[in-house]
């Protein structure tokens, strides 16, 4: 049976989480989502937030049973706009949908940044930081890797997930409960001999100290049904902010004792038989910054995350985000030169310009810049990437002229607008660099104007993993020399060639 | 009555407050604060202002935007700059000047929709890592042309994990030095956009200021080889103070600086025109600014205001000239406001403007950043000190209105002294405070200044290197009680 988007039961009833947005809180804060009909109760309750400034889902999976009845929370815990689609499997259908939202221009917001298209499958609106959205639907029936992807600009290349439609039962833990603690815990053994305040479910199957309700000074056992398919040493990998411990049959396995920050990962090894095993993941949190982490791998098992990617700490990035316009930004871009300029393209890629030397650095594909480096607190200091980095064959300023040795270059500024240009003063010569996104794939496309020019001009690069295209000229090896009749405008379109994502 | 109260409120900005606002703890009468609203929902850390020739206002903001204010309405005018400090827009032709970290920036408008599309480089003449200390601060020019700002040093210290990112000399184990060329300068570009290091010996010059006979002065914030905060006057080839930026000097290429004395530096350097006495006025103060508003801000024409980032406040500096330099006073103005000041300008109405920001740096005011201005009633006198100048024999105080009789007693004055030190290590600390002896007070017919002398025998009065805070407890003629009675005189040179 397959599904259609016409089964889809959505509520549009948004909740506010956090203050700071107070028209919508007043709005409807006290709008709680409701369930539509035949979905009071459901099978499965998922919650997704996101990982602040860092585009991420802080759950990247979650298993439902075939036709089961789901519902899915989208919390947007983030300090920028997010949605989450579900889509149809397929190769190319996540770019088909990114491409697809991008291509809705200025109905993107009306539109929740969802395209038309047959690969949607299940959608949430389009969340202004604070806000979240509940949906319900019926999962589909064919069991199979259905990704989830945001597809605000530049998030696609991040902001990914996977839903297993299968056999749940299958599944490493189930039946996970909870028992909340409050107390200013020092120590896990502090929790020991204190009543819970309150027991919860956690449908989802994944660890979550996010969940339950609390933020400081509390302690919390998730216990759940540990199924192990093939007997042998199992490892099980461990970090929290502050204390916990790991326990299986009652014996523990790993400890992080003691209130501190996240620290390396530590390591515990058993031996397990074939069967139902009892785990218990003891935690406890003071103040300040708190996370959990536990992996664990065995034998046919990889490592694999039993938690959430979940909530450390309180949101301090400042990410830009690059909608319709191209974004330039000058700011410290880590791993870049002092005199940088931040280009942010519409379509998700990004780059940085060299205002010194006048050469391109490096691309990199995803949302801009977190520029929390150089907002918060003092400031000034480097900002990060929000994506992956790209090369771009920097090889300095990349235009020669045949069989010239002068070659100085002088930076004058830029001009903003559809595109980016950089202005440049070529031993004389006015040359406007212009840049936007390669028309398709991960790469630029620069357009150099040289009015006037007499004479041939080259351009160079390096070619290691890009494909190159131009409008004009002959490539040998890494140089492009374009004629002079065709030198006082051209074009150049560099993409990271496939194979070239190592 | 009631329709012409309406009528006047109409002509007021929208973004004044129509309920009265509440007042800082010190303000003289005649005086009130006005918050200006600034964009909803932006960060507006304000790092440099400037009125163009029709009252528009521009702000440049820590965040990299420049906004335009006009008629209780906020525009963006320029975006995506690298910590603009500094914003110059020119009186005769509305051309916008920032700087910004690596550069001097023009930002022009070419098709006139009222946002800069054009980032046109002027000089990008210095050297800049990416260390966070590396301010870059303006912005001013003078009658020729020239443009002038000052450069931050890099911050490093010994056991800071991230000070071994940059190679950062220091000079005697400051704390400051330099990790690219001209950090701790004072500069000037010309009207062609040549880029000139004009003088060195800057720690964190975070004011730039020019006089109306184009003199130049730059506020320094205390901190290594800094005694205390102080206004320094500007002269090309001069030495301030801070050794780490004669790296760059002509003169000292190639010399280890740390084989120098601090006697030798002591020499070298001129020293500041006024200090800031640390914890009694300023902590870290902003730019400097000139009432030249002939009395459309009060009594105090042509005193220089300044705003202080730390303490949150806005004093006055007079400067006169003895034995060939600038020294003087300064006395406390407007004290707390709602956040940390950096910049001060005048508006055409003669109301002073406060940028404020408290970001990172800490302030007493609360406010992250902000705006408000100060504004005088255009009739209330208050009776308050308006200066202290050096006589031979001891200061001349003036005042805003006339003194009591029982002014010439002498207890009404109580004057101390004390030196800084001059070193390598944060700040100084005061010495050899003292109290010092007044042998005669004398009242002037007009009842406006009283002449104090000081016992100077046994060098106890009256001495060069010494600071002295002059306070008066004295009561105007018709019983008014002193809005400012403490300053404090920087007395470099004796008068001869």
């Amino acid at each position: 049976m397959h599904l259609t988007r016409t089964r889809l039961v959505v509520s549009l009833s948004v909740s506010v989480l956090c203050q700071g947005l107070d028209a919508q809180s007043s709005a409807s804060g006290t709008a709680k989502a409701k369930a539509p009909k035949g979905f009071e109760k459901v099978d499965h309750d998922i919650h997704i937030g996101m990982l602040n400034a860092r585009l991420r889902f802080d759950l990247e999976k979650f298993s439902v049973k075939p036709g089961s009845k789901v519902k899915l929370t989208l919390a947007n815990n983030d300090s920028m706009q997010h949605n989450l689609i579900i889509c149809k499997p397929g190769k190319g259908v996540l770019e088909r949908i990114a491409a697809g939202a991008l291509a809705l221009g200025s109905k993107a917001s009306e539109k929740h940044f969802v395209p038309d298209l047959p690969e949607v499958l299940f959608h949430t609106n389009a969340l202004m930081p604070g806000q979240e959205h509940t949906i319900w639907f019926r999962a589909p029936e064919k069991a199979a890797m259905y990704p989830y992807i945001c597809t605000l600009p530049g998030h696609t290349f991040t902001m990914r997930g996977v839903m297993t439609v299968g056999d749940v039962g299958n599944s490493l833990i189930s039946n996970l409960r909870y028992d909340l603690f409050k107390g200013s815990f020092k120590l896990l053994k502090d929790m020991t001999g204190v009543s819970p305040v309150k027991k919860g479910v956690l449908k989802n199957g994944v660890i979550d100290i996010g969940r339950v309700g609390e933020s400081s000074n509390f302690g919390v056992w998730f216990h759940a049904d540990l199924r192990i398919e093939k007997a042998g040493k199992y490892s099980f990998f461990l970090r929290s902010d502050d204390g916990s411990c790991v326990r299986v049959n009652g014996t523990e396995v790993v400890a992080d004792d003691g209130t501190h920050g996240l620290r390396p990962f530590k390591k515990g090894e058993i031996e397990l038989g074939t069967g139902r095993h009892e785990l218990r993941v003891e935690f406890f949190q003071g103040g300040g910054g708190k996370g959990l982490h536990v992996d664990m791998k065995g034998p046919g098992l990889r490592r694999r995350s039993l938690t959430a990617n979940a909530g450390t700490g309180r949101p301090q990035g400042v990410p830009i985000m690059v909608m319709h316009d191209p974004v330039v930004m000058r700011v410290h871009v880590q791993n870049a030169v002092s005199r940088s300029i931040a280009l942010g393209l519409p379509g998700g890629m990004n780059c940085v310009f060299d205002a010194g030397a006048c050469r391109m650095q490096f691309g990199w594909a995803g949302a801009f810049l977190d520029v929390g480096p150089d907002r918060l607190g003092r400031g000034g200091r480097p900002c990060g990437i929000m994506g992956r980095r790209f090369e771009v064959g920097d090889v300095g300023f990349p235009l020669r002229r045949a069989g010239s040795k002068e070659n100085t270059v002088r930076y004058l500024g830029y001009k903003t607008g559809p595109e980016t240009q950089f202005l440049l003063d070529w031993d004389g010569q006015d040359v406007a660099w212009s840049v936007t996104g390669a028309p398709s794939g991960v790469g630029l496309r620069y357009t150099f104007e040289i009015p006037g020019i007499k004479t041939p001009v080259q351009f160079a690069i390096d070619r290691d993993g890009l494909d190159v295209a131009s409008t004009a000229g002959t490539w040998s090896g890494g140089v492009l020399t374009v004629p002079a009749n065709a030198a006082a405008k051209f074009s150049v379109t560099l993409t990271r060639s496939s194979g070239g994502d190592k | 009555m009631i329709r012409s109260i309406v009528a006047m409120a109409s002509l007021l900005p929208a973004a004044v407050a129509q309920t009265p606002e509440p007042q800082p703890k010190i303000i003289p009468s005649g005086y009130r604060v006005e918050t200006i609203e600034t964009p909803k929902g932006v960060p507006f850390g304000v790092g440099g202002l400037s009125f163009a020739a029709d009252g528009t206002l521009y702000a440049s903001t820590r965040e990299g935007d420049v906004w335009t204010y006009k008629k209780g309405t906020w525009k963006l005018f320029a975006k995506g700059l690298h910590e603009p400090l500094g914003v110059f827009v020119d009186p005769k032709n509305g051309r916008v000047f920032v700087v910004q970290r690596p550069e001097l920036t023009e930002l022009i408008d070419s098709d006139g929709d009222g946002r800069a599309d054009f980032y046109k480089t002027v000089t990008a003449g210095w050297g800049l890592t990416d260390n966070y200390h590396e301010y870059a601060f303006g912005l001013v020019r003078d009658s020729k042309g020239n443009f002038y700002g000052t450069l931050n040093t890099s911050l490093s210290w010994k056991g800071w994990a991230g000070s071994s990112k940059w190679d950062i000399a220091r000079v005697h184990d400051s704390k400051m030095g330099r990790a690219a060329r001209y950090r701790g300068w004072s500069f000037r570009v010309t009207p062609e956009g040549r880029f000139e290091p004009w003088s060195a010996g800057c720690r964190s010059p975070c004011g730039i200021g020019i006089d109306r006979n184009d003199e130049v002065f730059y506020t320094e914030n205390q901190g290594d080889w800094v005694e205390t905060s102080a206004l320094h006057h500007v002269r090309k080839g001069r030495f301030h103070g801070h050794p780490s930026s004669l790296m760059d000097h002509p003169d000292y290429r190639g010399i280890d600086l740390n084989s120098i004395s601090i006697e030798r530096y002591t020499e070298l350097r001129t020293p500041p025109a006024v200090n800031f006495p640390h914890g009694d006025l300023a902590n870290s103060p902003g730019e400097p600014v000139w009432d030249y508003t002939g009395g459309k801000f009060g009594p105090f024409k042509d005193q220089i205001f300044v705003g202080d980032q730390t303490r949150s406040n806005v004093f006055r500096v007079v400067v006169e000239k003895v034995a060939g330099e600038l020294q003087g006073c300064a006395m406390n103005f407007v004290d707390t406001l709602q956040a940390g000041v950096v910049r001060c300008r005048f508006a055409q109405d003669g109301s002073l403007w406060v940028g404020q920001t408290g970001r990172g740096w800490g302030s007493r005011g609360p406010a992250k950043y902000g705006l408000q201005r100060i504004v005088w009633d255009g009739k209330t006198v208050p009776f308050a000190l308006h200066s202290v100048s050096l006589t031979r024999s001891g200061f001349l105080l003036q005042f805003t209105k006339r003194v009591a009789a029982a002014a010439s007693a002498l207890t009404s004055y109580r004057i101390e002294r004390w030196r800084y030190r001059y070193q390598p290590g944060y700040g100084s600390r005061k010495y050899d405070k003292a109290v010092v002896k007044v042998s005669s007070a004398k009242v002037a017919p007009d009842g406006r200044s009283v002449r104090v002398d000081l016992d100077s025998s046994g060098g106890k009065g009256l001495a060069a290197g010494w600071m002295f805070q002059i306070t008066c407890n004295v009561a105007g003629a018709d019983a008014e009680t002193l809005a400012t009675k403490t300053a404090w005189y920087t007395l470099n040179h004796l008068r001869r």
